[in-house]
């Protein structure tokens, strides 16, 4: 009996909790309105106070309904470090205590981490649960608790993402529509704000012009989330088409800045001008503002009627099935239930056989519209695409720029590489040459004087020969590995992967050779992979992947170590971006803090698909 | 003096092959072939097959791994014909292509170990008694990389000693190189062989499996 009290006052208890997290649901949306207007102090606070309701959740769970939820939260972002010069840098900027780089740090990791909105959605409907707990426990005891065991475990638990083609028929179907209908409401969303930053643009043009390019600067980034949601949600690719920003005002002879016939001692005016010039004379910007008046006239065609004939659908249910009985049951004037009833234009239904009969009706009204969204959401990415997306010009010029920067970059590291060799040689072979040839001199002036001393002599000779001969091979790995040149990319990145001490294992879809200097680029980079997962990830097993496919070679090398690698701060990584620029190849790096990373180089190249060895080289033979 | 063995020599670059020819001539070997090319060295063993032969891994015509894979070749024709493998680099891949038939008789060497003839020479007579080589290199980088599971229940000893069975070292040399009696090697190789599972057979093969084990040999 007493355990039967208990488990009232525990569902009294877990009550008096969901009706707390309504409070710490208020403090979090009150944050989310002044994170909206810019006052980003109070989001990530509220959001840990309100994490902390979900957290005791979780644990009682465990203790009273006998459930045990995991927590499924990321691990803390690591202290931000101190770079060399003292400072704490976070993105482009320094600070000098770490504080405001550690309050970013905690706001990203808040705010990506998808069980915050986990928490804040079962702070939502967990009243509605709790408010019943009482009531059952009273007539079920325990067993309730029990119950609300599972739905605390069903909200709060880390549900895997799944692929939806592992969903059944029905919810695939409804997932898929209202996906759509989501999104299209969304990219009418975003043609609003496009036309909403039209605005201060044209006030800047024709008064503070030099404000233009910062006000053109936003409201590319209001153009670049159009771009990204109709890329990644919708699938309709839409490229960037702005040319690259101009080059910083170079400094004069006399210290002054130029820009055309105007001098100036400051950086700061001639560095504006150019920008404005170049944004004014950029085709991309004056598209934008076309996009900005014709896609959200051409959205809201496409979207708007679907939203009021679904909205219009909901409404005419809930009148039929919960404003027609209420009003019936409390008897409070049929005339109110009558005028809304005409207002949406239905038939007056009194009876629930006439609301029955009315149903598949407001149904229909919900359910067919949406049956377009798929193909609507498309034609509206697909207008925006017309005006937002690259033209031939603007992909031409970009390409340009592009391979101007990989070419510079390509020379610079060929000389530094020539260069390293070069003094890898003076200091090396060539001062080991020097000194055997010394002692050569040593060995004849004493073979006939003291054949004792003149034998240990040649003893050290031998071994300074083999030491001279370890520091080529070295140097020779360095250059281009025996191994690649002897079996190709594949048995090379097997010995490498062989001569790491990590567990590797390396799987590979196709046969043949790359082309020569693609593999020598692959594989260095892998190289310098397998490397950092040693000495930055402390990884203690890792696989390696190499596939062609599509006219690319993709390599993914996946390590078990603590992640956390960060391109921007890796002269290695930089390094292999560098490598990989030169064939238009990309590095695209995943590494969440405390979990796998995983890398994958994609080259576009083509594949000799024969097994065929390499072309005989006429020069003389190293081996 | 042992019975003259006959030897097969492939090496492309002349003045190697001719030191190689004198070299183990005056070892009292019977060179009876020096090739310069893949193609010549396959004929050649295949019309000779001898006791022992010494190849290059880098020859012409592809200026690749011909050595290896003639060697390769030759060998899944004729199990267990002895061959030295001579090159200017040394991979762990190539060594455990090199033993993973399991036959023994195989040798793996840095050509710098031919500066020191009387090392040089006998790893040959080695190899053409069955034995296994491999190069010190290789040995070296096996201790720095990957233990794989059955290896780290050795102890350290066990593993030097492990090490110097690769490197083609008979008990007695073993014992010479470690400082100990030849029974304490006795009973660490014993221990080993126990230790990798490798059950009573003739002595030869379990210290080539033993070696293979060490190289990670599941090929």
């Amino acid at each position: 009996m007493t355990k039967y009290w208990q488990s009232i006052g525990r569902a009294f208890a877990l009550l008096g909790l969901a009706l707390a997290g309504v409070f710490d649901l208020a403090v979090a949306f009150v944050s989310f309105c002044l994170l909206c207007s810019g006052l980003f102090f109070f989001f990530g606070p509220a959001v840990l106070y309100a994490r902390r309701r979900a957290v005791t959740a979780r644990e009682l769970a465990g203790r009273w309904c006998g459930i045990d939820i995991p927590a499924p939260y990321r691990p803390e972002p690591p202290e931000p470090e101190r770079e060399p010069d003292g400072w704490y840098r976070r993105e482009n900027s320094l600070y000098k205590t770490p504080r405001w780089p550690k309050f970013f740090l905690q706001l990203d990791w808040i705010s990506d981490d998808p069980a915050t909105a986990r928490d804040l959605g079962w702070l939502i409907l967990n009243p509605l649960v709790s408010v019943l707990l009482p009531v059952l426990t009273g007539l079920t005891g325990s067993l309730a608790l029990r119950w609300y065991g599972r739905w605390t475990s069903w909200r709060l638990r880390e549900v895997p993402r799944r692929p939806s083609s592992t969903r059944s028929g029905l919810r695939r179907w409804l997932h898929e529509h209202f996906e759509a209908f989501w999104h299209q409401l969304a990219l009418f969303g975003l043609g609003l704000a496009q036309l909403v930053m039209l605005a201060p643009q044209f006030v800047v043009f024709l008064g503070p012009w030099p404000l233009f390019p910062t006000m053109t600067q936003s409201s590319r980034a209001v153009a670049d989330t159009f771009r990204r949601v109709s890329t990644e949600w919708i699938g309709v690719r839409i490229d960037r088409p702005y040319l690259l920003p101009p080059p910083f005002p170079v400094r004069r002879a006399d210290g002054m800045y130029q820009f055309g016939q105007q001098l100036s001692e400051d950086p700061w005016w001639p560095a504006r001008m150019s920008r404005f010039k170049s944004m004014i004379q950029d085709r991309a910007t004056w598209r934008d503002v076309v996009s900005a008046v014709l896609n959200p006239l051409v959205s809201a065609v496409l979207s708007l009627p679907v939203l009021l004939l679904v909205g219009y659908g909901f409404i005419a249910l809930q009148t039929l099935w919960l404003w027609r009985p209420i009003s019936q049951i409390w008897g409070t004037g049929d005339t109110d239930t009558i005028t809304m009833f005409s207002l949406l234009g239905l038939p007056e239904i009194t009876t629930n056989g006439q609301a029955l009969l009315a149903t598949p009706i407001a149904l229909a009204l919900i359910f067919i519209p949406v049956v377009f969204s798929p193909w609507l959401v498309k034609l509206q990415a697909r207008f925006g695409r017309l005006f937002l997306g690259s033209t031939e010009a603007s992909r031409l010029a970009q390409r340009v720029s592009r391979l101007e920067r990989t070419r510079t970059d390509t020379t610079d590291a060929q000389a530094e590489e020539l260069r390293r060799i070069e003094r890898d040689l003076h200091d090396g072979i060539q001062s080991r040459l020097v000194a055997m040839g010394m002692k050569l001199g040593a060995v004849e002036a004493l073979i006939d004087t003291d054949p004792t001393a003149a034998k240990k002599l040649t003893a050290d000779l031998r071994q300074a020969s083999s030491t001279a001969l370890t520091e080529l091979r070295e140097l020779v790995r360095g250059i281009q590995p025996p191994v690649l040149s002897e079996r190709g990319l594949v048995d090379a990145v097997r010995a490498a992967a062989m001569d790491s001490p990590l567990k590797a294992e390396v799987s590979v879809d196709f046969d043949g050779r790359v082309e020569r200097p693609v593999e020598s680029c692959v594989y260095f980079a892998v190289c310098e992979l397998l490397t950092n997962a040693v000495k930055h990830g402390e990884a203690r097993a890792v696989t390696i992947e190499l596939r062609h496919d599509g006219g690319a070679l993709r390599v993914t090398v996946t390590d078990n170590g603590i992640g956390g690698a960060n391109p921007a701060r890796g002269t290695g990584l930089r390094g292999i971006e560098r490598r990989l620029g030169a064939f238009d190849g990309k590095l695209t790096l995943v590494s969440p803090p405390g979990g796998t990373t995983t890398a994958t180089l994609e080259i576009p190249c083509r594949l000799d698909s024969v097994p065929s060895s390499p072309k005989t080289n006429t020069s003389s033979a190293t081996d | 003096m042992p019975a003259r063995l006959s030897t097969v020599l492939a090496e492309d670059q002349y003045l190697l092959r001719d030191g190689l020819t004198h070299l183990l001539a005056a070892h009292g070997f019977d060179v009876v072939a020096a090739v310069g090319s893949g193609p010549e060295l396959h004929k050649a063993l295949l019309k000779h097959r001898p006791d022992v032969s010494v190849v290059d891994v880098r020859m012409p015509p592809t200026n690749t791994d011909e050595g290896l894979q003639v060697a390769l070749a030759v060998r899944r024709e004729i199990p267990g014909l002895p061959i030295l493998v001579l090159s200017q680099h040394v991979e762990q891949l190539y060594a455990r292509e090199l033993l993973a038939d399991g036959s023994g008789a195989i040798g793996y060497l840095l050509k710098d170990r031919v500066f020191n003839a009387e090392q040089f020479v006998d790893a040959v007579r080695r190899v053409a008694g069955g034995g296994t080589v491999m190069d010190p290199e290789v040995i070296a980088k096996l201790l720095a990389g990957n233990a794989t599971d059955p290896l780290s229940s050795l102890t350290p000893r066990e593993r030097e000693v492990l090490g110097l069975m690769a490197e083609g070292c008979s008990n007695a040399a073993i014992a010479a190189r470690l400082f100990v009696s030849e029974g304490a090697v006795g009973k660490h190789t014993a221990s080993i062989f126990s230790k990798l599972q490798l059950g009573p057979s003739d002595d030869t093969n379990r210290r080539v499996l033993a070696v293979l084990a060490y190289l990670g040999g599941t090929l």
